[in-house]
């Protein structure tokens, strides 16, 4: 088996019995063989993550985000103790009456159970 | 630091355990709404704006009062020719009110410390009664 050593004198001496040509007759040969190949543009260079991947890769985090902080301060109708006030009712069987509304006093959270037109025969 | 560290913690703990007896009694008010010009009674001042932004009356004139502890087990109040019934603890109170020995209205409530829950409607000389329920 050949070393290194010799592998490049092989070489040199190859390189000596052929002479060398001038750069320019290199490259003109070099584009007349490319113009004769059909030629395709470069294949497109993929960096991982897609436009649209990225977009939602970052844009999730952020709605995420903002979901738990309206969650979190959002003080919306939350008149839970008005609305729950009031977990049933029945009107007595033989009491007649005009029908019920409960009322909800958004200021004080208040909850008024009335009965109208209610024949109480007072 | 210990010391501090037990005594802040003895405070902590009396502190939730006076919020947790909080709300351990039902006072109810028997109030009369008319439409008679004149002041409300100035005991119904926590609630006369209440009443008069909800309802089509002008005066609101109290005609009893009564406290109950809560929970309470079948408690019976008699107020101005009510009987009123009171069974459980604030988050789930059962009220009948009677009149003439026959119900008028029962329902379960749920109430919150200091919030009224107003039951109202029935017929009177001036107008219309209302019952006004607080936990305090």
């Amino acid at each position: 088996m050949k070393n290194i050593g010799q592998l490049v004198r092989e070489a040199a001496r190859e390189g000596g019995r052929r002479p060398l040509r001038p750069a320019d007759d290199f490259w003109r040969e070099f584009r007349r063989q490319a113009a004769a190949l059909p030629q395709t543009g470069a294949a497109p260079v993929k960096t991982g993550v897609s436009r649209g991947k990225l977009w939602i890769g970052l844009a999730g985090p952020a709605v995420a985000i903002a979901a738990t902080l309206v969650a979190v301060f959002w003080s919306g109708p939350r008149d839970l103790a008005s609305h729950d006030a009031v977990q049933s009712y029945r009107i007595g069987e033989d009491v007649v009456h005009g029908g019920v509304m409960i009322l909800n006093d958004e200021p004080s959270r208040a909850t008024i159970l009335w009965i109208a037109d209610l024949a109480d025969n007072a | 630091m210990k010391k501090l560290r037990r005594a802040l913690t003895t405070l902590l703990v009396a502190t939730l355990a006076l919020g947790a007896a909080a709300g351990q009694q039902l006072s109810i008010r028997l109030v009369e709404a008319s439409q008679q010009g004149g002041s409300s009674s100035p005991e119904l001042a926590d609630v006369t704006a209440i009443l008069s932004r909800n309802l089509p009356f002008a005066n609101f004139t109290l005609q009893g009062s009564r406290k109950i502890s809560l929970p309470a087990e079948q408690a019976v109040v008699q107020i101005g020719g009510y009987s009123l019934t009171c069974n459980g603890s604030q988050q789930d109170l059962q009220l009948a009110i009677r009149r003439g020995g026959r119900v008028l209205v029962s329902t379960i409530l749920r109430l919150t410390d200091g919030t009224p829950v107003i039951v109202g409607g029935f017929s009177s000389a001036n107008g219309k009664q209302i019952f006004v329920l607080v936990a305090q």
